[in-house]
């Protein structure tokens, strides 16, 4: 709880509001408690912890495969990626070695998701400064690909597409050709979408500038991911530490130097064609065979530990579990990048105005169910 | 003052090519979104929906009362009562509840089913009035 008696530099009275956690903008149940000295913010502070569910100590209690049905729910938004880092860290555990077109199979899927990621980040980032109808196009182009995933999965949020040693289902006969149109489809759309947002000036003067966010602050609160890269760290996971087999493929990491906002949405926006890039050469390298590695039906890995880092859309996603030897995992720990890069708010939020701080929320990108877990 | 117009200028011109887009849509796109009740969209025919128990071609239920199922599933939404039948001395299950209020349809029952016997289906709009409505029996759950 902030102190509400705090004065403003004239030495008046201070208000404090309460934003959220039923705020539209908040993006979920978050609350910051913003002091005011008229519209100008003295001091803020997230309070998280309304979408608690306990899932690191759930994770406790369930089998390593039901672990992965679980992660869906740390972060709804990118439900593959999450898989994913669950999958590489028990197979890490296990020592499996999955087939090639498993390998495929996963980051076509992880990087599908990413762009869903990055659509929705579109949309909603225009909707926090006022513009509706981009809110409505992002739905339109995710819904695209989710029509995808659920011909793949047979769901449309919480696919738990994954299986320890490969993946669950291989793909039905349309999906190339349908993911191809999808990439034509989308490379049209990214156009709409500059002259519609990115080109349009109201948007760039609420969002140029705003929310600065430096090198050495990036560093000091361990940011990552986009946040990190739009100030200019060329950073990224796949590239530098790289996992499964994302060193086959051929792609860019973008960076901008600034650290704004809107430099962090433009940021996103260049991913998306990189991921648009990766999805194409995987649909060409794609070849018939095994998608599931030989594993034991009950999963027990051998005593020990394992630390995963994935470049989840959102940053640094990464896993650390312990095996006991049983059939539940001893300890399961995420790190969640939401959680971490949110801790900046307090850093950047005084001085700036009420407005601004949704645009600033927005830009950085979080999705509640992963800062609560 | 004249950059302030000239700005002016080019924020209306944005906002013109905004709509420009905006009109494109409206005008020569068909309608992306589709009126419920009247008219509903096909779901993908491996859609994890509620589900439902299969039987042999006699009638007779296939579930043999392995209890598979219900040890994977990580929400412990499956119970089921196991008996010896003395007619044929096989294992059948006495009773065989589903909780649809706790499952979070992540389709691994089916999967590790060894009889095949356990399927989803299709159907996406399952509601009931009250928390026992949720709870299905053998009776709602074998389909025969």
């Amino acid at each position: 709880m902030i102190d509400n008696k705090l004065k403003d530099k004239d030495g008046f009275e201070t208000m404090y509001l309460n934003m959220g956690p039923q705020h539209p903008s908040t993006h979920g149940v978050l609350r910051l408690g913003l002091v005011l000295d008229g519209e100008v913010i003295v001091s803020a502070e997230p309070d998280i912890g309304y979408l608690h569910r306990g899932m690191e100590k759930l994770a406790e209690h369930r089998t390593y495969q039901a672990n992965i049905a679980m992660s869906d729910r740390f972060d709804y938004v990118t439900s593959m990626n999450n898989n994913f880092v669950v999958a590489l860290a028990i197979e890490k555990l296990l020592g499996v070695e999955i087939p090639k077109r498993a390998h495929y199979l996963r980051i076509l899927m992880a990087e599908l998701n990413r762009v869903v990621n990055h659509i929705l980040l579109f949309g909603f980032f225009a909707m926090d400064l006022g513009a509706t109808t981009a809110l409505i196009f992002g739905f339109r182009e995710r819904e695209e690909v989710l029509d995808l995933f659920e011909s793949v999965t047979g769901a449309r949020l919480t696919y738990n597409y994954f299986r320890v040693g490969g993946v669950a289902r291989d793909l039905p006969e349309d999906f190339i050709q349908k993911t191809g149109a999808f990439i034509k489809l989308m490379r049209k759309r990214i156009k709409d979408y500059d002259d519609l947002v990115t080109n349009n000036v109201i948007f760039r003067d609420r969002s140029v500038g705003i929310g600065k966010i430096s090198k050495e602050d990036i560093l000091a609160y361990s940011l990552s991911g986009p946040v990190m890269r739009a100030s200019g760290i060329k950073y990224d996971i796949r590239k530098d530490d790289t996992y499964s087999v994302y060193k086959e493929f051929d792609f860019n990491i973008p960076t901008r130097e600034d650290g704004d906002c809107f430099d962090r949405y433009l940021l996103r926006m260049l991913e998306l064609r990189e991921s648009l890039k990766i999805i194409e050469q995987v649909l060409v390298k794609l070849e018939p065979g095994e998608i599931m590695a030989k594993v034991p039906k009950v999963i027990k890995p051998p005593a020990g530990e394992a630390y995963i880092r994935t470049e989840s859309p959102k940053g640094e996603l990464s896993v650390y579990l312990v095996s006991d030897g049983t059939v539940n995992p001893y300890r399961f720990h995420l790190r969640a990048p939401s959680f971490i890069n949110l801790q900046i708010l307090q850093k950047i939020l005084p001085g700036v105005k009420v407005a601004d701080v949704i645009a600033i929320l927005g830009s950085i990108d979080i999705v509640l169910g992963e800062v609560d877990r | 003052m004249i950059s302030y117009i000239i700005k002016i200028l080019k924020g209306s011109w944005s906002l013109l090519v905004g709509m420009k887009v905006t009109l494109k849509y409206f005008l020569f796109e068909k309608a992306v979104t589709v009126r419920y009740p009247y008219e509903k969209r096909k779901v993908a025919p491996i859609w994890r929906g509620t589900l439902r128990q299969l039987c042999d071609d006699k009638g007779e239920e296939i579930c043999d009362g392995c209890q598979i199922c219900s040890r994977v599933c990580p929400v412990q939404c499956i119970s089921m009562e196991v008996f010896k039948d003395p007619a044929d001395n096989k294992r059948k299950t006495s009773s065989y509840t589903v909780d649809f209020g706790r499952c979070m349809y992540c389709g691994l029952c089916v999967e590790s089913c060894p009889k095949k016997c356990l399927v989803h289906t299709t159907d996406y709009a399952f509601v009931s009035f009250d928390r026992e409505g949720l709870v299905l029996g053998k009776d709602k759950l074998v389909k025969r």
